[in-house]
């Protein structure tokens, strides 16, 4: 009788304590997100640091550890400043990075898959600071909003140049790159490392204006499109770089960075010289192909003349690399100028 | 069942040996116009000029500029325009005949949703076939997706008999568009970014754009072919006004006419979808407006309906490509913008009436 | 137009709908097809028109008379249609036709591919509205006709063909009394070989010169109208107890029915 009772109340209390035993790790759970590791905050006084950039300021009280990159324009960016030991991982290439930063490129994981990285990726790999080249980057399916992200202890940057709309962003100059390239510096506090890559970037600019090499050309910039092109116009990373080696723009009249262009009006603008972005999926021979091809388009000067100048994409967008970019069309075209 | 859309009880229509020599001179002076048209400014005297000293007539005095822009982009851009006009107008008619169902029009029979999900494995997805490349790649997408479609539908709708039963073809037309637009939209959604989900919408809304003359000859003979083939079947379409009962005792062989008939439709329209993307509108709309100057009779329906088309169609493009300066939209914006409005002024004299 | 039908058998999804029928229709006459609903009048009708093919048995025609029978399913379509005019139960259509458009459409089995040719037979045209009486309709939108207006329409179209033989499926459906009898009257007076369903046992026996009646897919009765029409048959067809009498002063039969 006794051993039946006691066989009947064990198992009663066993389940109760494990019950309650649940309730309050679940409790417990519920209690918040758990605290993060406090860092030492900086007793030089350089943190905390703010900057801002599309309508959001980023607050940051020691410079991050973990950091992730998202677009080739900011992985250059983090490259340019010698952050690599401070990176987790990069995600999304347009084309090879530039030379200079290809073997610090290697040392950094690489993020693979046709998505961006989600928060859940983030959380998971424990980063700390999340630097976008375009605001897609930061959409609910990708990374999520970037005062979201705040809440989870992720601090978040977008290159300003690209928030959303043109109205919003920067307009594409070498001065709102390097201020960007502060920015970052201002993050990591590593502002003497941004001072010399500015006024590296500041020499090469002064040598590339004064050879002039595109002095009394008119240039199309050919970025992509067969049916109707997507031409680089009046005041993107094309224009600066057309501007820069003193050359026209046929299309500068047009608003916007790039824009489509009707056939004819190439035609009428019968340019000196083509410029070519070359892309994986718009590759500069497919398009120099579709142009001799075309029975129209073939009676160009340019093309008759085979006046082309090809550099890679990653450089005919705002970024680091738009200096880049205009060295290579500068150097073409003053090899086009010798060839006669 | 359809009903019908004259506000009259005695028809008052113009004779209408009149309204086939009139459609056929607007057509004329529309395309001498639209090739004036464009980004870049041409005199008529100078199109006139160019096009003479191309054909032989003489020896004028013109710029290259003017003969490289009206001769080799606009001229071809408004013949095939001309073409998929009469061509979408021609198999709208023939479709609402066969069916006996005044909403159809050349997509019942899924050709332009086959055509999507062919385009967009190319445009999304990148698959690519040896040699092909960039819009040649894409025309010849879209036009396999077509004809798969076509073939589903065209399974799926054949009954025990051998026949085509219109009601079942509906279905199958839907039923195949829907999936294929499912599908379309699931491969843009996961696989695709923002550019690649715009230049789909973009080449669904169709346009003439980067037609040149190889395009556009083909395109005039694929329309002329099929306006001719179609014609030999005036009668037989006449026959359908009662059902397909009543055209067989008519002396028609319902279930031949109505195979030849929908093969021979299906595949222009894919042969125009392919080149031109899913123009709207135009096959649902213009088959009515013919109908209100010169009744059902198809020995006239069919060709004014063709000629209506193709004025449609050469306006709608020019519109298209010069409405903004810089910036082309895509012509089935323009059909939609003017199909939907006569759309529903039709609906509204058909209200009226009932 | 004589017509001969044997051992016709029709159905679909293994079911038989006609069943063995066998008749004849003498030139010139007027044969009347009764049966209740469901009995397969309609599916014999369209055999006999040329519209379906038997899945036994033939239908055999000896069109100009001279003896010589032609299997009616062996002919184009456009052969038939020239011979055989059609009038079905419902004649709709969403288009806007005027009376004249619909009886052109009888010219469609002579006209050529191309418009214009011979064929168009004006003449045809405006003797079959004559005779269906509706050449004041000519310009009348048949959308706006009436029940009556519309089947005399559609008898000038079946006309404008220029048969042998029409068939006609319950032609005095959905008619007035007066439209109907207008109706039957016109018929008649064609002189043309014709078979006709009717529900009407009354107007049947008045028009016709011979009745055919069907039940269940067979035939169980056929002859001359006194032979066929009397007071057993109706019971055992229709389920109705009645009286056939002649009528003192018209001479015509008459189904009096009791509950």
């Amino acid at each position: 009788m006794l051993r039946s009772r006691r066989a009947t109340i064990q198992p009663v209390l066993l389940k109760t304590s494990l019950s309650i035993a649940a309730l309050a790790v679940l409790v417990g759970g519920c209690a918040g997100a758990p605290e993060q590791d406090k860092k030492d905050v900086d007793a030089g006084g350089h943190y905390p640091a703010s900057v801002t950039s599309c309508e959001f300021t980023t607050t940051v009280d020691a410079a991050p550890e973990h950091a992730v990159s998202m677009g080739q324009g900011a992985t250059e960016v983090m490259l340019a400043l010698g952050l690599e030991d401070r990176m987790l991982g990069t995600y999304g290439l347009d084309d090879a990075v530039a030379p200079q930063y290809q073997k610090a490129y290697d040392s950094i994981p690489v993020i693979e898959g046709d998505n961006a990285p989600s928060r859940e990726y983030l959380l998971g790999k424990k980063v700390d600071f999340v630097y976008g080249a375009y605001i897609s980057y930061f959409d609910e399916k990708a990374a999520g909003p970037r005062d979201e992200l705040k809440t989870f202890g992720i601090d978040a940057y977008v290159s300003p140049f690209s928030c959303g709309t043109p109205e919003k962003s920067k307009r594409a100059s070498f001065e709102n790159v390097w201020a960007e390239v502060e920015d970052i510096a201002t993050i990591f506090d590593v502002e003497d490392r941004a001072k010399q890559v500015v006024a590296d970037q500041k020499k090469q600019l002064a040598t590339i204006q004064e050879a002039k090499a595109g002095d009394g050309l008119v240039v199309f910039w050919y970025d992509s499109g067969d049916k109707t092109p997507y031409v680089g116009v009046g005041t993107g990373a094309p224009q600066v770089i057309i501007d820069t080696v003193g050359a026209t723009n046929a299309f500068a009249d047009v608003k916007g960075n790039w824009s489509d262009i009707s056939w004819e009006k190439v035609i009428k603008a019968d340019p000196d010289v083509i410029v070519f972005a070359d892309a994986d999926w718009s590759t500069a021979e497919e398009k120099i192909k579709y142009l001799e091809n075309d029975p129209a388009l073939s009676k160009l000067r340019a093309v008759k003349a085979k006046r082309y100048v090809t550099i890679p994409f990653s450089e005919t967008t705002p970024g680091v690399r738009v200096l880049d970019g205009a060295q290579h069309v500068s150097d073409q075209l003053r090899k086009l100028e010798q060839a006669g | 069942m359809a009903v019908a859309l004259d506000a009259t009880t005695t028809a008052r229509r113009p004779r209408p040996s009149l309204t086939i020599t009139g459609s056929s001179i607007v057509l004329v002076v529309s395309m001498v116009a639209a090739l004036g048209l464009g980004a870049v400014a041409v005199s008529p005297a100078d199109v006139v000029e160019v096009v003479a000293r191309r054909i032989g007539l003489g020896d004028f005095d013109v710029s290259l500029l003017q003969d490289q822009i009206v001769w080799q982009l606009r001229l071809p851009r408004v013949l095939a325009a001309a073409a998929t006009g009469a061509g979408l107008a021609l198999v709208g008619a023939v479709l609402q005949s066969l069916t006996r169902n005044d909403l159809a029009d050349p997509y019942l029979l899924g050709i332009s949703s086959g055509a999507s999900v062919g385009a967009v494995l190319v445009i999304v997805l990148g698959v690519s076939v040896a040699g092909l490349t960039g819009s040649a790649m894409l025309t010849a997408g879209a036009f396999v997706g077509a004809m798969l479609a076509l073939l589903l539908v065209l399974v799926l709708a054949t009954d025990r008999t051998g026949s085509l039963p219109p009601a079942r073809t509906i279905l199958a037309g839907v039923a195949v568009g829907q999936i294929c637009a499912a599908y379309t939209a699931f491969v843009v959604m996961i696989n695709g970014d923002a550019d690649s989900a715009r230049r789909v919408l973009s080449w669904t809304l169709g346009s003439l754009a980067g037609i040149r003359w190889n395009a556009a000859v083909l395109l005039v003979i694929a329309a002329l072919i099929s306006v001719v083939v179609v014609m030999a079947f005036a009668s037989a379409l006449d026959a359908f006004a009662f059902g397909e009962s009543a055209a067989g005792s008519l002396g028609v062989d319902v279930t031949r006419t109505r195979w030849l008939l929908m093969v021979v439709t299906a595949l222009l329209t894919a042969l125009l979808v392919a080149y031109t993307g899913a123009i709207g509108f135009v096959g649902l709309v213009v088959p009515h407006v013919a109908r209100m100057f010169v009744g059902v009779r198809h020995h006239r329906l069919l060709p004014v309906s063709a000629l209506v088309g193709a004025s449609l169609m050469v306006w709608a493009d020019t519109v298209a490509r010069s409405v903004m300066s810089g910036q082309e939209i895509p012509v089935g914006v323009v059909t939609a913008a003017v199909g939907a409005p006569v759309f529903a002024y039709l609906l509204n004299r058909m209200r009226r009436r009932s | 137009m004589r017509l001969v039908a044997e051992g016709v058998c029709w159905g679909v999804g293994g079911r038989r709908i006609v069943d063995r029928v066998d008749l004849t229709c003498e030139p010139g006459t007027v044969t009347g097809l009764l049966g209740p609903n469901g009995s397969g009048k309609t599916s014999l009708l369209q055999v006999l028109a040329g519209l379906r093919r038997p899945t036994q048995g033939t239908v055999r025609v000896d069109h100009d008379d001279s003896g010589a029978e032609h299997d009616l399913h062996a002919w184009r379509p456009r052969e038939r249609a020239r011979r055989i005019g059609v009038l079905e139960q419902h004649a709709t259509t969403g288009l806007d036709l005027t009376v004249r458009e619909v009886v052109e459409l009888g010219r469609i089995p002579h006209r050529g591919p191309w418009p214009g040719q011979t064929g168009e037979g004006a003449g045809a045209i405006d003797r079959a509205m004559r005779i269906g009486r509706v050449e004041e309709l000519a310009d009348r939108q048949w959308q706006t006709l009436s029940g009556g207006e519309r089947q005399r329409t559609q008898l000038a179209r079946a006309l404008a063909q220029e048969p042998d033989l029409l068939v006609l499926d319950e032609p005095t459906n959905h008619l007035d009394l007066g439209h109907q009898l207008d109706f039957l009257r016109t018929v008649r007076g064609l002189g043309m070989t014709t078979i006709a369903a009717l529900h009407d046992l009354d107007l049947a026996a008045a028009y016709c010169d011979r009745l055919v009646v069907m039940a269940e897919g067979r035939v169980v009765a056929h002859g001359g109208v006194d032979e066929v029409l009397n007071a057993e048959l109706v019971e055992r067809v229709y389920g109705v107890v009645a009286q056939v009498d002649r009528h003192r002063d018209t001479g015509r039969l008459q189904v009096v029915w009791h509950r």
